[in-house]
């Protein structure tokens, strides 16, 4: 966009000063106006710009000052040419605002063809009004003077698309610097004047913001949260206490789990759960579900294996405790056998999910060294899910 | 089982293709990336060249503007101003007027005549008809000479100021900057020798024109030459001219330095052989 605006601008100031040289040049050259004699030579004399000057006849005389402030114009148009090319040269690499002065520049160089426009076009009219005076002819109706006047048209629109091309880019930069936020908020006002919309923009239109406020503001809201928190713990949910604390103990539990040697430190104790009540849900039996492909019965599996280890983490303990308390239980009242035959069948239950277990093999991929899971009773192709190599698993 | 890792071998081979085409596209990118790093920096060096260069025109401007105005000096007070070659009765006589010539010295009355109109009956419209005094060949080669010795002046003034910069090395923008302004001067200055000259050969539209009036002052076959003027007026036309190249190549100049327009982007990244950024 730049260089552009800037190629065509360098192509326009030198067009301006062509045609502005030529003109002035021109208008000490030619005879501008001619004078018919009828003394001894009966013919039209012919005037130039230098010949009107040395002139005593006062009608020529006055028509100097018109040509003079052409010349003056041609002289400007020409000064300000040359600084809108060292502007280009110069202050286009360098500073930011060359394309305001350069604006500038060129709406005067327009408005000086212009006045230059009006000034030849005056003169010429001045002439034709005179009846002693006549524009000095080149041929049947075409003057020197149109050939000037030609120039000056040529400078017009040159100083024209000057400036247009100019102000254009200009304007999309300035339009361009605007943020499409802002003008999306100047449709919203005027569209719509409702006080949330208000609200909801007003974030857009601040400014910039430091690192520290943003920390200070980052805080404030995070306090305004705890506190809407604890009002709420407080006022709306009252009884949320109480169902947190075995949510505490889950730390506890995982410590256990890992830790063997605190287990069994704590095995003789009534249990670390004690007053955590465990729903003890029925197993269900393990089928081998038959898959359409391998992938698909490979999800499966690990899915199985990762949900039954969370629960086998979970049941262990228990079933321990359960077996404990029967046991004393069958001390204590041996005429109950339906507790007696629960016991065997938890037993039972455990001893399938460790077959099951046992099932899964862990294979580690030869090509990518991935490692995966996979069921030892499905004795098909097995693939590779990572890099997709396949082979049968021995 | 011999089947399956017949099967096997025959994966792998495939994957150690598709291995080796990813790692010659992985090449291509770096070789490429490599390639646009070198373009970059040749970019550079040729800007670094071609600034050092603009220097020496610079340096060249400066002392060929004060040769010129040397010549123009030389050509203003020595050479004839006005060659008119008058045929008469008796034979050819050649007039040579050189500036600020004596109307005492021996010249024909009658080329005396073009600047002053010798007709009393004639009407009051005009003193001379090729629009040139006796006073014009004094004025116009003042002006011109004094514009010849501005031209010098700005001639010793930017040599000067280059032989400083080689030793006190200035900023490039601060010589792109002077050099312009120079130029904006020695266009100007060029301007006014230019048509300060300019008013001699228009004399040429007038004796075309008003002829019939030049015959009566006595010239009947004259051929007029405005030798210096004309030499001024080309001389004039060439250093403008000269200027606005110098203008063009500041520009150019100034457009490699601060905006360097490499062919394509030196950190462009490439994907399997093609440009994706």
């Amino acid at each position: 966009m730049k260089k552009k605006t800037i190629t065509k601008a360098k192509k326009y100031t030198i067009w301006i000063l062509n045609f502005s040289i030529l003109g002035l040049v021109l208008t000490s050259l030619f005879p501008l106006i001619s004078v018919p004699e009828d003394d001894a030579v009966k013919e039209n004399l012919y005037f130039n710009f230098e010949m009107m000057k040395k002139s005593d006849n006062y009608e020529i005389y006055s028509l100097v000052d018109n040509v003079n402030t052409i010349n003056l114009l041609f002289w400007a148009i020409i000064f300000l040419g040359l600084i809108s090319y060292f502007c280009i040269t110069y202050l286009t690499f360098l500073t930011r605002w060359y394309l305001s002065i350069l604006t500038i520049i060129s709406t005067a160089i327009f408005i000086f063809s212009v006045l230059l426009v009006i000034f030849q076009n005056n003169f010429m009219k001045t002439v034709a009004n005179n009846d002693f005076i006549n524009l000095s002819l080149i041929f049947n109706t075409i003057t020197y003077v149109h050939i000037i006047f030609l120039f000056i048209i040529f400078i017009l629109i040159c100083s024209i698309f000057y400036t247009l091309n100019i102000v254009l880019d200009l304007g999309k930069q300035i339009f361009s610097s605007i943020p499409k936020k802002q003008l999306l908020k100047k449709k919203k006002d005027k569209k719509e004047d409702s006080p949330i919309n208000s609200i909801i923009d007003e974030p857009i239109t601040q400014p910039p913001i430091g690192i520290n406020k943003k920390l200070e503001i980052e805080k404030s809201q995070k306090q305004e949260i705890q506190k809407i928190d604890i009002k709420a713990e407080e006022d709306t949910y009252p009884e949320v206490k109480e169902e947190i604390k075995p949510i505490e103990t889950t730390s506890e539990e995982k410590k256990y789990v890992n830790n063997e040697i605190a287990v069994s430190e704590k095995k003789n104790q009534p249990g670390p759960f004690g007053h955590v009540k465990h729903e003890e849900k029925p197993i269900e039996p393990v089928k081998p579900r038959p898959s359409q492909s391998f992938e698909d019965a490979l999800s499966s599996a690990i899915e199985k294996k990762q949900g039954e280890i969370g629960k086998k983490e979970q049941k262990k303990p228990t079933s321990q405790e359960t077996i404990k308390d029967s046991e004393d239980n069958l001390k204590e009242d041996s005429s109950e056998p339906s507790k007696i035959d629960e016991v065997e069948k938890q037993k039972e239950e455990t001893q399938t999910e460790k077959k099951f277990i046992s099932t899964e093999i862990i294979v580690k991929c030869p090509q990518c060294t991935h490692i995966f899971t996979i069921n030892k009773e499905k004795n098909e192709k097995i693939k590779c899910p990572k890099c997709g190599k396949e082979g049968i698993a021995q | 089982m011999r089947n399956d890792e017949y099967e096997l071998d025959d994966d792998s081979l495939t994957t150690e293709k598709k291995n080796e085409r990813k790692k010659e596209k992985i090449l291509d990118e770096t070789f490429k990336k490599a390639k646009f790093l070198k373009e970059k920096k040749t970019i550079n060096q040729k800007i670094v060249k071609s600034i050092k260069t603009v220097d020496r025109q610079f340096l060249k401007s400066g002392i060929l503007i004060i040769i010129v105005a040397i010549t123009m000096l030389i050509f203003v007070e020595y050479s004839p101003w006005m060659y008119i070659n008058q045929e008469t009765d008796d034979g050819s006589t050649i007039h040579l007027l050189y500036r600020d010539f004596n109307q005492e010295e021996e010249i024909n009355q009658t080329v005396l005549n073009l600047f002053q109109s010798p007709c009393d009956n004639c009407s009051n419209n005009s003193q001379n008809y090729i629009g040139l005094t006796f006073n014009d060949f004094s004025s116009s080669p003042k002006t011109i000479t004094n514009g010849i010795i501005i031209l010098m002046i700005l001639g010793i003034v930017f040599t000067i100021f280059l032989i400083i910069d080689k030793f006190r090395r200035f900023l490039d923008e601060i010589v792109f900057a002077l050099h312009s302004l120079f130029s904006i001067a020695v266009i100007i200055v060029s301007l006014v020798i230019l048509i300060s000259s300019i008013k001699f050969i228009g004399t040429y539209f007038l004796i075309y024109h008003n002829w019939s009036f030049i015959e009566i002052s006595g010239i009947k076959n004259a051929n007029i030459v405005f030798l210096t003027p004309i030499i001024l007026a080309l001389i004039a036309l060439a250093i403008i001219r000269g200027a606005i190249i110098t203008f063009k190549i500041n520009f150019r100049e100034m457009e490699n330095k601060f905006t360097i327009d490499s062919p394509e982007e030196p950190y462009s990244t490439y994907r399997y052989g093609i440009k994706f950024r």
